[in-house]
């Protein structure tokens, strides 16, 4: 059963099971915003926007996104420049770009187009890539990272260093080298702690290791999701029936912690639900990599994946208390447009890059 | 991608998610039950019910002390005290400082609970609730309120803010009143609003009423005359009791002066005492008609007997006992009329110490009615000395509460029997059991004297009242200030009953020291008696006795006329 080439070609065990999760947003927010049908139609509308988006990127062939690449980076850079000369004329952060209709997030765009740009880079040898590409590569990555810390947003920061990294690492440098890296991060983390972090990032990070120390002060966050969740049980206490979120005790239940209502909810099973259902995404989107038609379709898929996997991975580690607060939200559950979006390019790349190979040949 | 890479990735990833799930797993299971009550905790309070105490009645269902509903607010400081952003709007409403408030956050820095501000209008404390102010939370109290305000406040007495019983009735029927505080476990969420009631821990209970025999019509009354009585005198107190016949209740229980229980910041120490039963007195020459009761008693003496009161001094053992005039020979009659002290000492040291002394022991001088709390019992001792005898006869060296006063006199009021007296109703037409202590013959001579007084040939004319026959005795007793007689400081009695052929009530009334023209008994507290009782007769629908036939018949013919 071959479908060469077929124009309406979709992935859709990936299709299904990204819908399967936005519907599962929908549910969970409803009850975590105190049953509000306001918020859920705005949700609706987000999911709606996002999943046109998705589709519109499932059309573009992997060869054009790569052409594209330096451009989309360089305009991403501008654009972050633009953000901090804003942010440090008027005081504060700064990471919205208005567009009247709505407001853009520029850090939001790097995620996709750091990975592209090192795909880019890095496609262009034959693979494992010789020091200086990887150099280079370190670079493009560092400069936007930099940048979005500056904004200040050390989240995001780290998060599209990751998207970069992940590309460099999966392109195939050698042992010695991640082995050379990972002890100089060794040496170059406590410096940070000293050095660069805020207070209010280390008191983030000290809470992890014991929240219940100040439950009231910086644990209190933690300590609140950690409840939500182990009082749920195995089965959970059922949909609109979890104290803590009803009772609104969850912090900021609708964005980063909306794993802790969803875990009260639903209980272990739904947890477990849950993992398989981002796993699934997770491999699937691996699967593509893995039999992509080209370096850079290769190392795109493997990059976005691999993000959406940490994404997934430090949100849950984070309010489940293993990992710190960093700010990072549920890919696809959480509530906020920017990063809906972004996702859901992610996915129409990874959908593209499905076609683009099927077309050439690859079943499952 | 190199193959080896996939390995690694995958092999990571999966481990990823497995550590997450293990955490999970161990968050729902290992630790769900410390975490559950953890969570519990949070949301779940055992909150306190307050009952609602009960409310203090008269005679005739008036509400003279009721607790009505207010709201208190409180507060979780470390919720609370965080974040003071959202303070101003309700730091307006209830007017409180923010220095204040500031100041209870880091005293209570703490503690799991502190007042914001307590009793406020339960339509206020919903206002602020409504501004969602995280960590505060509206309590239910009650306040209490006295209708009556100062009328008869020194026998309730008041609460404190916690409604607990402090003085007066308040505090001697506490438990009654009181009532028992329940439990129930509600939802809470995170700004401290109940959002649902779970269970019941602990059923309330709330106060019983409580009623008594007062009659506050009587007692506004009694009020009313006693406070202008000391105002138009210029004396610095009184008290006033009625007692009911035959059933023993206390109908009024005034004392001045007043104080308003409803406001606390009016309210000095001191001034909640019932000074008539805490405070003593001297009975004076109140005290004669039982001196001649228990000289007629002896059946040697009858009240026509008669007695040299010449030249209105007596001698004894150096002592000199005075009349306001000499009145000469005269009747045991008039003895009382006239109130001749030199009479009344030439009768009693006729007989032995004893008789004068077990009389006054029998009507209860020196012991306590027992119907009130903090009541004093006053002093009555053996004397000795001739001349105690002799005073002891019209009312000195010993003393007695306002109460103990009208309580002795019921046996006037009677046939010779002593009344218990009491403030818990009876049942109507309820005839209180006591101890005889005269023969009804000497008690209707002693009416006879009694009524004679309150003629204007006696001293307490003012006491006459249209329509009835009264009777009573005057009193004006020296004050004693710090241990000694002090000369012209009086203070003006008057013991009284009504109807006299068959007496319904017994009064006495005192004015504390009255610095006008007059201080006479006669002059001061007769006119309160007159007022007060003239009222009773007609409160109480009791048939006159003071109409004679002629009068009757002109009444019957101008309703026939009409």
């Amino acid at each position: 059963m071959r479908q060469t080439d077929n124009p309406s070609y979709i992935d859709l065990p990936l299709l299904t099971v990204v819908l399967m999760l936005c519907a599962l947003s929908l549910i969970v927010l409803y009850s975590a915003t105190g049953e509000s049908f306001d918020q859920l139609i705005r949700r609706s509308i987000h999911v709606g926007f996002a999943l046109v988006v998705m589709l519109v990127f499932t059309r573009i062939p992997p060869s054009m996104l790569s052409r594209w690449s330096p451009n989309v980076y360089a305009v991403g850079l501008g654009l972050l420049f633009i953000v901090l000369t804003i942010g440090s004329i008027g005081k504060g952060a700064q990471r919205w770009i208005d567009l009247g209709i709505f407001q853009f997030q520029p850090a939001e765009m790097m995620k996709i187009a750091v990975p592209m740009m090192v795909a880019w880079t890095v496609a262009r040898v034959t693979l494992p890539p010789n020091p200086i590409f990887i150099i280079l590569s370190i670079f493009i990555v560092l400069i936007p990272t930099t940048l979005v810390i500056l904004q200040p947003d050390l989240g995001t920061g780290l998060l599209i260093a990751l998207a970069g990294i992940v590309v460099i690492f999966l392109a195939g440098i050698g042992w010695k080298l991640v082995v050379t890296v990972l002890l100089s991060l060794a040496v170059i983390v406590p410096a940070m702690w000293v050095f660069v972090l805020h207070d209010y990032q280390r008191s983030r990070v000290l809470t992890l290791f014991d929240p219940w120390a100040d439950p009231l002060g910086v644990g209190y966050h933690i300590i609140q999701s950690i409840i939500a969740i182990g009082s749920g049980g195995v089965q959970g206490k059922g949909w609109l029936s979890g104290t803590q979120s009803q009772l609104e005790f969850i912090p900021e239940q609708r964005t980063d912690f909306i794993f802790a209502v969803y875990a009260e909810e639903f209980g272990l099973i739904g947890v477990i639900v849950l993992l398989m259902l981002y796993l699934f995404l997770v491999f699937r989107g691996l699967s593509i990599a893995f039999h992509a038609r080209d370096t850079y379709s290769r190392l795109l898929a493997g990059g976005l994946s691999t993000t959406f996997f940490f994404y997934v991975f430090v949100n849950i580690g984070m309010v489940s208390g293993i990992l710190p607060v960093v700010g990072i939200p549920l890919p696809l559950m959480s509530y906020g447009g920017t990063s809906m979006v972004t996702l859901m390019i992610g996915f129409g790349i990874l959908m593209s890059i499905a076609r683009d190979s099927r077309s050439r040949g690859w079943r499952r | 991608m190199r193959s080896g890479r996939r390995h690694v990735v995958l092999a990571l990833m999966i481990s990823a998610f497995a550590i997450l799930a293990l955490r999970v797993v161990q968050l729902h299971t290992e630790e769900n039950e410390r975490l559950r009550v953890q969570g519990d905790k949070r949301y779940l309070r055992a909150v306190k019910i307050p009952p609602q105490r009960g409310q203090i009645l008269d005679r005739n269902g008036q509400v003279l002390s009721v607790s009505t509903p207010v709201d208190s607010l409180a507060a979780e400081p470390g919720i609370f005290c965080q974040d003071q952003s959202l303070w101003q709007p309700m730091l307006e409403t209830i007017k409180l400082s923010k220095k204040t408030l500031q100041k209870n956050c880091e005293k209570f820095s703490d503690a799991s609970f502190m007042y914001v501000k307590r009793q406020m209008p339960p339509t206020v404390v919903e206002q602020i609730m409504a501004m969602k102010i995280p960590g505060l939370e509206a309590r239910r109290e009650y306040k209490r309120y006295y209708p009556g305000g100062p009328v008869g406040a020194h026998l309730l007495g008041f609460t404190d803010v916690d409604d607990n019983g402090q003085e007066g009735l308040e505090l001697a029927f506490d438990t009654q009143l009181k009532g028992k505080e329940g439990r129930k476990r509600v939802l809470k969420d995170l700004v401290g609003h109940y959002v649902e009631s779970v269970e019941s821990i602990q059923q309330v209970r709330h106060g019983k009423d409580l009623v008594i025999t007062i009659d506050q019509r009587v007692q506004s009354r009694a009020s009313r005359y006693l406070e202008s009585a000391i105002k138009k005198h210029d004396a610095v107190g009184g008290g006033v009791v009625v007692l009911e016949i035959p059933s023993g209740e206390i109908i009024a229980m005034v004392n001045s002066p007043q104080f308003n229980p409803n406001d606390r910041s009016s309210m000095t120490p001191g001034v909640f005492r019932n000074s008539t039963v805490t405070n003593v007195l001297e009975p004076g020459s109140t005290a004669k008609p039982f001196t001649i009761a228990m000289v007629l008693e002896s059946g040697k003496v009858g009240p026509d007997t008669m007695v040299d009161t010449s030249p209105g001094r007596y001698q004894v053992s150096g002592h000199t006992i005075r009349d306001v005039h000499d009145y000469g020979e005269i009747s045991v009659f008039d003895v009382v009329v006239h109130s001749s002290n030199v009479g009344s000492a030439k009768l009693a040291l006729a007989f032995p110490f004893d008789d004068l002394y077990n009389t006054f022991e029998d009507v209860g001088f020196g012991s306590r009615t027992g119907s009130l709390p903090g009541e004093i019992s006053g002093v009555l001792k053996k004397r000795t000395r001739k001349i105690e005898h002799a005073t002891l006869s019209y009312g000195y060296g010993f003393s007695t509460t306002l109460l103990q006063l009208a309580r002795a006199y019921t046996v006037f009021a009677t046939d010779g029997v002593l009344l218990p007296v009491t403030l818990q109703p009876r049942k109507s037409n309820y005839r209180a059991s006591g101890k005889r202590v005269f023969r009804a013959q000497t008690v209707a001579n002693i009416r006879a004297m009694l009524e004679q007084v309150a003629t204007p040939n006696g001293t307490a004319r003012k006491a006459r009242i249209p329509r009835y026959r009264v009777g009573g005795k005057t009193g004006t007793t020296l004050k004693i200030i710090d241990g000694s007689y002090k000369n012209k400081r009086y203070i003006s009695l008057f013991a009284g009953l009504a109807p006299i052929t068959d007496p319904k009530f017994v009064m006495v009334v005192a004015i504390d020291d009255p610095r006008g023209k007059f201080y006479y008994g006669g002059d001061v507290a007769a006119p309160v008696f007159s007022s007060l009782m003239a009222d009773l007769m007609r409160l109480y629908n009791v048939k006159p006795d003071g109409v004679n036939a002629s009068q009757i018949t002109s009444i019957l013919k101008k309703k026939n006329e009409v």
